[in-house]
């Protein structure tokens, strides 16, 4: 799955560090433009039209976000950026089950409802886990 | 370069991934109907249903594999490809339910009753989608 032999790169290459850069950068904007749109939306007592286009605001940084994520990916050595795919496609995979198995549980067991929201914060979330592990599986 | 669509047919690798993923689908509902059965007949507690939930995870695991042996078996441009449609779904996806709930927060949307259930079909119909997109790009 993961290539056998592997000669490491330095890291931290001039592009990686400009990456991470650039996606810090729409993290930050990504979380302000949430916080902005959420007290505008309370402030006006925004409803309809303009509710939906404030809920949308934050978007534009996520459409950064992956940009700078994908501009980053690919600024990283063939071995790195593998990691970085498998990890992806677990976090996937781990978000489409959990939420399938969690809504039988909400639909079935009376477990309490929980939003889409948190499917974000899982596919984040296994994301994270999924590049420690397979780091740890392959070192360098 | 001509730029096979999803899934990349009449290859050794292709007929495999077929094969596993129809075994990993009809496990999914196997389980599923058999859950259900047990659920309907019995009256199961929370732990039991929990039980049949998590069971289904064996779909999860076997698409999981699937996939990633059909992935190994392309070619580098293909799977670039396909990865990059994934981080598009995984971004449009995460920061669209995210989108959702606050609109759903705010009452401008109608609270779905079991809104989970939707992440996996808008997951692979925007993978496809994406896929589409990323394959013209590259052409």
């Amino acid at each position: 799955m993961i290539m056998a032999e592997h000669k490491p790169q330095p890291l931290l290459t001039a592009g990686v560090k400009r990456s991470f850069g650039r996606t810090t950068f729409y993290t930050v904007l990504y979380l302000s433009l949430t916080f902005a749109s959420v007290t505008v939306m309370r402030a006006l007592h925004a409803s309809g039209a303009l509710a939906i286009a404030l809920a949308l605001v934050p978007a534009i940084a996520s459409i950064g976000l992956v940009h700078a994520y994908l501009l980053g990916l690919r600024e990283l050595d063939e071995f790195q950026r593998r990691l970085q795919y498998e990890a992806m496609l677990i976090a996937a995979a781990v978000t489409a089950f959990a939420s399938v198995a969690y809504g039988f549980l909400e639909m079935l067991a009376g477990f309490p409802h929980v939003s889409a929201f948190y499917a974000i914060l899982v596919m984040v979330g296994a994301f994270s886990l999924a590049v420690v592990f397979l780091n740890l599986r392959h070192p360098l | 370069m001509a730029v096979e669509l999803w899934p990349p047919s009449k290859s050794a690798s292709a007929n495999r991934f077929a094969r596993e993923a129809w075994v990993a689908i009809g496990l999914y509902f196997g389980l599923l109907g058999a859950g259900a059965f047990v659920w309907w007949r019995f009256d199961l507690r929370q732990w039991g249903i929990a039980l049949i939930a998590f069971a289904t995870a064996a779909y999860a695991l076997l698409m999981l594999r699937a996939l990633t042996r059909l992935f190994s078996s392309l070619d580098e441009m293909q799977r670039r490809m396909q990865y990059e449609a994934l981080l598009i779904t995984a971004g449009v996806v995460g920061f669209g339910s995210f989108a959702y709930s606050f609109l759903e927060l705010v009452g401008v949307v109608p609270a779905l009753p079991h809104e989970l259930f939707f992440i996996l079909p808008i997951m692979i119909l925007v993978w496809r989608v994406a896929f589409m997109f990323v394959a013209r790009r590259y052409k």
